[in-house]
């Protein structure tokens, strides 16, 4: 007995520790480490390297992988978001305190002689000691780029010296370094005093002059000259020695004092090129650049003095690809960037979407993002055009627009709004967003509101949400996957089941006889299915809002039209019983006639009776389907991005429509199916497929 | 005949003096200690001579590992055009900002760098004494530690080995030897942790902005097809190169 307890007991803690240990295959928790070597990650307790945690839970709700504050102790180093075993792991203290909240962690600006580093007062500390300089923290510069940008250039003058130097006499690389990478070109050149600073001259053993320039008179044999050279993308006067004097200003040559002391330029140059003017703004999108007459970006003339000028950096780029660049519009200016015509692509999407944009692109969904297609953006730095994809499948856009205060193109990749999307399920909210787009019908679920019927004011909520609501720009898929596959069923698949209602007497054997016009007589739902439904010869359509409007029984039809392709059966549009669910057993019974529906019973109530349909002709349903089918990405049969415009390369199988005939009881249930599948639609085909009926007639 | 006699002495002479040359060279490769004696070759300094011989090695391990993501042989990486480029940051889930994987990206480097050099070091050592042993001296040699530093515009190694040298009771001690390399990676490193710091909080990090401070930069960012972004910054004037990936905010494409 106690035997047989210990074997139940031993059985189902094995059971209970076998079961958990399935549950935790599967489920996926918070790695401290992956195989393969990633750290905090979400995922199964199989994939959890060995020797590391794992937790069925999220990893901000573990202590080891919890992100907070990682402090090198050893030099001062601080780092925000970081897993504590991370941060532990590479020998750091770890504080789920914020990063400005622990006091050696707030970054200053290092000053250590001419260079800076952008760190907090111990690792300052540190670099100063290895550079052997003095310290100089600046506490109050607080972000990276202030401190990068701090001119740390020590004052300048000229060093005058006692004993000119020669080629001969010169350490290795001096007069490299003078003449700005050249060596002089005259070897019998003597250079009595040189631009430095007093640090520089105290190495040559020269007088330091502070702010005096060489070729001031009296003070050396340097004297100024027509010559001029870059020095840090501008353009500068040259003296004879071969210094920099002041900023190349062709008004200034004559002026005796722009050439005895260091002064700030008297002019400028902004964005355009300049043959005047040396003081280039690279930020403004100008550079100092040997003259090239007649080459893009050059000013139009030649300089005054010496052989450079500040040219242009902007961009000549082809964007519309038309083997043309236009020199005004597809003049791109230092730092600007915009988004590419790629193939398949809407072209330069604005930031802020207009309605006739939105338009077009919901309505171009045969057009734009097709199958391939890829946004780029565009940016122009230093005369050349970098070319920056934005994320796979359509995942980003490239959106564009104009800076109101510089006057810049400006473009950035957004995120595509399609999760966004069919998040949405009201019409309001989806217009809301200004990447989707409101495309009435079926619901995401497959239900139909309210069951369709029109029941005080339920029309309006059916508007509002019978519906789905699709990203403008249509996503990619991987639609030669299953997962792909899944999300084209899921999204755009639709079965709909068309019923058709015949008399006591009749048999329905002969079904297959009648035309498709007395088909759409019978039909008493989801008749928009039937070829031609909703049209007077089959081919041409009635206006939809007509015939809702007549569904509605706030407008009449013209006798004929309602005769023809149209159902005849007033379940179709009537309930049976208002206060009972709208179903097909719920459907009013009898023959509808006339040119208006009366769904009045003996209880005088019509409208409530109103069944309300989501499409009323068959092209209106059509229309639909083939939009769901291509707002999904790759789901529908489009052409790809690279194939010539009129050319459809995609597989016709990808959108098709099919149709099967079925016997059913009187329950419902299938009692035989009746021939076989048959391809009513497929790709781009306008007309269904004639064999349609034929097909089922071959079967009877 | 005279001047026949005296075209052979010539010869003579000129095979003698050609057998001396051979003899005298081939000496010098037998017995290097000779070059140095007779000042043919000059004695290298200790300090150049492991500067020459490990510049060019850190110099390609650097490339090397500025070009996979800080890391000689990266565990996590994503194969980028034949790199295989460092994980930085990295989240497997969708929707999701980046989790970095590495807490201070420069000492880790430094770190990478010092273990890819250790061996040559090792071998650049050996070399030295075997030299100067060759040369006649006697050497005594004692390892330290190595330190690698990135520092603004250079990296510096400085290898702590005590190497002593002594020759006719002249002793010379040598206790620190540094080898610097003009090398921007200190900037870069800092402008890659600076995105790693934005990516972890906003799922992003703008490019341009980057460029628009540091003109001296290039920042490209590429989207690779399973969400993960390659990033590469460039030093324009010395082409130093730091690329790296992450996974930051992926987009499903079938979400």
């Amino acid at each position: 007995m106690k035997t047989k307890k210990i074997i139940i007991i031993f059985t189902t803690l094995l059971l209970i520790a076998i079961f958990s240990f399935l549950v935790s295959a599967q489920t996926t928790g918070c790695a401290e480490k992956t195989n393969l070597g990633a750290w905090c990650q979400q995922v199964t307790q199989a994939e959890t390297a060995i020797g590391f945690s794992w937790a069925a839970t999220s990893c901000s709700q573990t202590q080891y992988c919890k992100t907070g504050t990682c402090v090198n102790e050893n030099t001062g180093g601080c780092t925000s978001n970081t897993p504590k075993s991370v941060c532990e792991n590479t020998g750091g203290t770890w504080s789920d305190k914020d990063k400005n909240e622990i006091s050696e962690c707030k970054p200053g600006c290092c000053i250590l002689g001419q260079e800076v580093a952008f760190v907090n007062e111990p690792a300052c500390q540190q670099l100063a000691t290895d550079y052997g300089v003095s310290v100089d923290f600046r506490k109050d510069i607080n972000s990276q780029s202030q401190c990068f940008a701090l001119d740390t250039t020590p004052e300048e003058g000229a060093c005058v010296l006692e004993k000119a130097i020669t080629p001969e006499s010169a350490p290795s690389g001096f007069f490299e370094n003078l003449f700005g990478g050249e060596s002089p070109t005259e070897t019998t050149i003597k250079i009595d005093c040189i631009r430095t600073t007093q640090s520089g001259c105290s190495s040559l053993k020269g007088d330091f002059r502070k702010g005096v320039l060489c070729s001031a008179q009296g003070l050396s044999d340097c004297a100024k000259s027509k010559e001029t050279m870059l020095k840090d993308d501008k353009v500068y006067f040259k003296d004879t020695c071969g210094n920099k004097a002041n900023i190349y200003d062709k008004n200034m040559f004559a002026n005796t004092n722009y050439w005895e002391e260091i002064q700030d330029p008297k002019c400028s140059v902004g964005s355009t090129p300049s043959s005047t003017c040396g003081d280039c703004s690279y930020r403004l999108g100008t550079i100092g650049a040997e003259y090239e007459s007649g080459e893009a970006g050059m000013p139009t003339t030649s300089p005054a003095y010496g052989k450079y000028v500040c040219r242009e950096l902007s961009c000549f780029y082809d964007t519309n690809d038309d083997g043309n660049v236009d020199k005004v519009n597809e003049k791109y200016g230092h730092g600007e960037s915009w988004c590419a015509e790629s193939p398949g692509t809407y072209p330069h999407v604005p930031f802020m979407m207009d309605d006739t944009t939105k338009n077009k692109l919901a309505e171009g969904y045969s057009k734009y993002n097709l199958p391939g297609s890829r946004y780029y953006r565009l940016k122009c730095y230093d005369g050349k055009v970098i070319q920056e994809p934005c994320a796979e499948f359509r995942n980003e856009i490239c959106k564009e627009t104009v800076h109101p205060d510089t006057n810049k193109r400006v473009s950035a990749c957004f995120i595509n709004e399609k999760t966004t999307c069919f998040a949405s399920n009201t019409k309001t909210s989806c217009g809301e967003i200004d990447g989707c787009k409101w495309v009435p019908g079926y619901t995401l679920d497959g239900t139909v509101v309210g069951n369709g019927a029109l029941e005080g004011t339920k029309l309006e909520e059916y508007n509002e949400k019978q519906g789905i609501c699709y990203p403008i720009f249509t996503p990619g898929t991987t639609f030669w996957n299953q997962d792909g596959e899944d999300l084209c069923t899921k999204t755009s698949g639709v079965t709909e089941k068309v019923l058709f209602e015949t008399g006591v007497l009749k048999n329905r054997k002969n079904f297959a006889n009648d035309s498709i016009k007395e088909a759409a007589n019978k039909c008493i739902d989801g008749c928009y299915a039937i070829p031609g439904y909703g049209s007077s010869d089959g081919k041409k359509y009635e206006n939809v809002e007509t015939l809702k409007n007549f569904q509605l029984g706030i407008g009449t039809l013209d006798k004929k039209v309602q005769d023809e392709y149209l159902s005849k059966r007033e379940g179709y549009y009537c309930k049976k019983k208002v206060d009972e669910p709208d179903s097909i057993d719920n459907s009013k019974t009898g023959a509808e006639k006339g040119i208006t529906i009366n769904c009045a019973s003996g209880d005088g109530k019509d409208l409530e009776r109103r069944r309300v349909k989501p499409f009323y002709t068959h092209e209106q349903w059509l229309k639909t389907i083939r939009e769901m089918t291509r707002s999904i990405g790759d789901c529908g049969y489009k052409p790809h991005a690279y194939s010539s415009e009129t050319k459809w390369s995609g597989d016709p199988d990808s959108e098709k429509l099919t149709v099967i005939f079925e016997k059913i009881k009187q329950s419902k249930e299938t009692k035989k199916l009746v021939g076989e599948k048959i391809t009513l639609y497929k790709g781009d085909e306008t007309t269904p497929n004639s064999e349609y009926r034929g097909g089922f007639d071959r079967e009877k | 005949m005279k001047k026949e006699e005296g075209k052979r002495g010539q010869l003579t002479i000129f095979i003698i003096v050609a057998i001396l040359v051979i003899a005298i060279v081939a000496l010098f490769f037998a017995f290097p200690k000779l070059r140095t004696a007779v000042g043919v070759e000059k004695l290298e300094t200790p300090e150049n001579f492991i500067q020459t011989c490990l510049q060019d090695t850190i110099k390609e391990n650097v490339e090397i590992i500025s070009s996979q993501g800080g890391s000689l042989e990266p565990e996590f990486s994503y194969l980028y055009k034949d790199n295989k480029l460092k994980y930085l940051c990295y989240n497997n889930e969708y929707y999701k900002p980046c989790i970095p994987q590495i807490s201070f990206l420069r000492d880790y480097i430094e770190d990478e760098i010092k273990k890819s050099i250790e061996e040559d070091v090792d071998f650049c050592f050996n070399s030295l004494k075997e030299d100067y042993n060759n040369r006649g001296y006697i050497t005594n040699f004692k390892e330290g530690d190595i330190i690698v530093e990135l520092l603004p515009k250079k990296i510096v190694t400085t290898i702590n080995h005590e190497f002593v040298f002594s020759k006719d009771e002249n002793t010379q001690r040598r206790e620190t030897f540094r080898v610097v390399l003009n090398n921007n990676l200190y900037e870069l490193t800092a402008i890659a942790q600076n995105i790693i710091e934005w990516e972890t909080i906003y799922g992003g990090a703008d490019c341009d902005s980057y460029m628009d401070v540091y003109s001296k930069m290039l920042c490209e960012k590429y989207p690779q097809t399973d969400d993960t972004t390659v990033y590469i910054l460039t030093d324009k004037d010395t082409e130093n190169k730091f690329q790296f990936a992450l996974r930051s905010i992926a987009l499903t494409p079938n979400g």
